[in-house]
């Protein structure tokens, strides 16, 4: 796990709903990368590092720790809810991508598709907890890739920043 | 509210029974794995969202993951615990579960 993130451009105003101040091409690069995703996640497209591509695999790992038959019994339960409850994620990033205030279910809705994102990218680029804590290398042919995974990340942070704001206030001794 | 004293201590006729509903129910344990992606606040936030713990609680449970590489997060029947899985699963935690 890693923490990171410059300037705020996410928060929770005073009504309530999570305001966002991205510029029109943050926006539009999220839009890309998420309907790119969906895509592959529904099996549309053949995901982009290939069939046996990892970072895919990433989003339902094994259910039961060491039994490869309790853990796929467990997929075929559970996959197609997860399945939906994904895509319905991403298709609520792509109403909203525009929008400068979210209410609580898009702002959701936000932070699972970009989890998402980062979950794939990063196993893609078999990120480490080192990965952004070192100077970028520029002549990396994954910089770029590497660039994006971080500012996932520090989308990511003020989203789960606002979003932990609206949660229920502390009941005392509870947890 | 007033005080029940029948409440505090049950009859061993209860007692009995909650001891054979155990045995009938084994118990399983919810684990999460540490990775490598996922932030730690973000983690921190899915244990409060998910099973209403207190921050200090869920940050504790996500810093036990951070620096020993797992934390039983929840535990329960096996139905209980399956879906508290898939609640992870569809946030993106790396979690398992096994009996207890």
């Amino acid at each position: 796990m890693s923490a990171d993130g410059p300037s705020r451009r996410i928060g929770r105003v005073a009504d309530g709903r999570i305001a966002v101040r991205l510029a029109p091409r943050e926006r539009e690069i999220l839009g890309v990368l998420a309907a790119e995703l969906a895509r592959e996640a529904a099996g549309d497209v053949p995901p982009e590092a290939g069939r046996d591509d990892p970072g895919l695999a990433r989003l339902s790992p094994d259910a039961v720790a060491d039994d490869a038959a309790a853990s796929a019994a467990f997929r075929e339960l559970t996959g197609a809810d997860l399945a939906a409850l994904r895509q319905e994620r991403f298709a609520m990033l792509a109403e909203t991508i525009d929008a400068v205030y979210l209410d609580e279910a898009h702002a959701q809705a936000w932070l699972g598709a970009v989890n998402d994102l980062r979950l794939v990218r990063g196993t893609r680029l078999g990120v480490t907890e080192e990965t952004g804590a070192r100077p970028l290398d520029e002549t990396d042919p994954e910089a770029g890739d590497t660039i994006v995974f971080l500012w996932l990340g520090w989308l990511e942070e003020q989203l789960v920043e606002a979003l932990a704001a609206g949660l229920p206030p502390e009941v005392e001794g509870a947890g | 509210m007033a005080d029940n004293p029948a409440a505090a201590s049950p009859g061993p006729a209860l007692e009995h029974v909650l001891r054979e509903r155990a045995v009938e129910a084994p118990r399983w344990i919810v684990i999460v794995w540490n990775d490598p992606i996922n932030l730690m606040s973000y983690v921190t936030y899915v244990f409060q969202k998910l099973f209403g713990y207190s921050h200090s609680h869920a940050r504790r449970l996500m810093l036990q993951v951070h620096h020993e590489g797992r934390a039983v997060v929840s535990d329960g029947t096996q139905e209980r615990c399956e879906h508290d899985v898939s609640r992870l699963h569809a946030h993106g935690l790396w979690a398992t579960m096994q009996p207890e």
